[in-house]
């Protein structure tokens, strides 16, 4: 396994400055400033419809913020091209959406965009071993995926977003259709794979992760107060 | 062979027809008496003025004024697209179906007349005006059936695009089966006349030359250029205006506008 151990770089990824984001007349939020760490496991939590999900939709550029910029590795996210920056950085929507296929199908089509062409495909024994770690063994890779619960379709969505490798994760309410004992499971694999290979996850979330050695999960709430999200250990 | 010439009196014997669907609108309460009405008034209307105009178009053979016609058709099937397709936001139509059909049905309609029927001028009126007709009404439904497509698909599957966009599909990418359902919905009337040319019906512009006395060979031969003609109009015109209109749904973010 390979673990991040050791005092870890404090490499900047994620960085909003003045960011402001309004609806047409309807200011969602002013002034935002904000640091993510690379490798960091954030935990974003609110109110409802104080902004966490366009929060989370401005990094990955499927908004536009009104006023201030967001920076992805020191690099403004408007300088960067979109597909490139959607590739390292994936939004995954609360709501699984399957396309019409199978279940391998729904896994793998992401890959036959341009953006992606050379990135290696896993395959299907890995797929079985990532559908087991997501409490989905029974599945089969050929079931039609539009016809699985919203549970397991959510887990489906999970796991194409881990098998796509980005740099950051970003997950609206990942675990919202799952009964309580999947629930936990599932939210510990995310844990685990954020330790295994560093990617950076900022997760919208009304329960709190259950820390594990070794990670510290970090807190942030919505509405800002006085710009700064508030990073809480 | 002669042909019967139609007085105004039995043209009017004719509102007989309108009578008879205006009386089943009413008793099955379908509310359309006033389009029928409407629709009945303005095809004399529309039709007798554009026979008088053509009348002395004939005789002018001004090659300008030809041009003109041709243009004016033009701008009033961009409009009627327009106004056929719903979409949801302000998405300009008009442009993209005017510049396709200047770009691509002027010159074709050139090359049927010129190259492949061998009208000399080639501007010959009586050619090139129903010619550039035909192709340019063929084509007004297609883009319109096209378009119309496109954007229900891009309401209704919305989300699956936004899923491909925010996995760094590009724009083309991610609305890649929609464009191609939305062509292939365009393209299909013309294809389907192909095959049941002649077994269905016989199509306007033969029905036309042989009630005009034409020999029903000569006819079919026309025929067969104006069905070829359509195809291939109503295939480009429906996938150039569907692939420029497709653009403005994206903005600069690859974001979908709707």
């Amino acid at each position: 396994m390979n673990t991040l151990e050791g005092p870890k770089v404090a490499m900047k990824q994620i960085e909003f400055e003045n960011v402001s984001l309004k609806f047409e007349k309807e200011n969602i939020f002013s002034n935002v400033n904000l640091k993510i760490t690379k490798g960091d496991f954030i935990l974003l939590s609110g109110p409802s419809g104080v902004g966490k999900t366009s929060l989370l939709l401005l990094i990955n550029r499927m908004l536009s913020p009104s006023m201030g910029q967001i920076l992805f590795n020191n690099q403004k996210i408007d300088q960067i091209l979109v597909c490139k920056l959607r590739q390292k950085v994936l939004y995954i929507h609360q709501k699984p959406m399957m396309v019409s296929g199978s279940v391998k199908h729904n896994l793998l089509f992401p890959f036959k965009y341009q953006v992606r062409k050379g990135q290696l495909m896993p395959s299907d024994d890995q797929l079985y071993q990532l559908l087991d770690s997501f409490a989905l063994t029974d599945l089969s890779l050929q079931q039609d995926a539009q016809k699985l619960s919203v549970g397991q379709q959510q887990r489906i969505a999970l796991i194409r977003g881990v098998i796509l490798k980005p740099e950051v994760l970003l997950l609206d309410e990942p675990t919202s259709s799952l009964d309580e004992q999947n629930k936990e499971l599932i939210e510990d694999r995310l844990v685990e794979h954020n330790l295994q290979t560093g990617t950076t996850f900022l997760v919208v979330n009304h329960r709190q992760f259950k820390d594990v050695p070794g990670r510290c999960l970090k807190k942030l709430s919505l509405p800002p107060i006085d710009g700064s999200l508030e990073q809480n250990k | 062979m002669s042909t019967i010439e139609i007085s105004y009196y039995q043209l009017l014997m004719c509102l007989g027809f309108v009578l008879i669907v205006s009386i089943l609108s009413i008793s099955m309460k379908l509310k359309l008496e006033k389009e029928i009405l409407i629709g009945s008034i303005r095809t004399f209307g529309q039709l007798l003025l554009v026979g008088y105009i053509l009348s002395h178009i004939f005789d002018i053979e001004n090659v300008y004024l030809i041009i003109l016609v041709l243009v004016w058709m033009v701008f009033w099937a961009s409009h009627a697209v327009k106004s056929r397709v719903k979409s949801k936001k302000l998405i300009p139509i008009f442009l993209p179906t005017i510049c396709t059909m200047l770009i691509c049905y002027l010159p074709l309609a050139f090359i049927v007349t010129y190259f492949i029927i061998g009208v000399r001028p080639w501007y010959l009126p009586q050619y090139l005006i129903p010619i550039t007709g035909m192709i340019i009404g063929n084509s007004m439904n297609a883009i319109s059936i096209s378009l119309d497509r496109f954007f229900n698909e891009l309401i209704n599957k919305k989300d699956e695009i936004e899923q491909a966009l925010s996995f760094g599909a590009t724009y083309q990418e991610a609305s890649q089966t929609i464009f191609k359902n939305a062509i292939t919905s365009g393209m299909i009337p013309s294809i389907n006349s192909l095959m049941t040319v002649g077994l269905v019906s016989l199509p306007g512009m033969m029905t036309g030359q042989i009630l005009g006395g034409q020999a029903p060979l000569s006819a079919v031969k026309y025929q067969i250029i104006v069905m070829l003609m359509i195809l291939v109009s109503t295939s480009v015109g429906s996938i150039m205006t569907t692939y420029w209109v497709r653009k403005y749904c994206f903005n600069k973010d690859c974001q979908l506008v709707f």
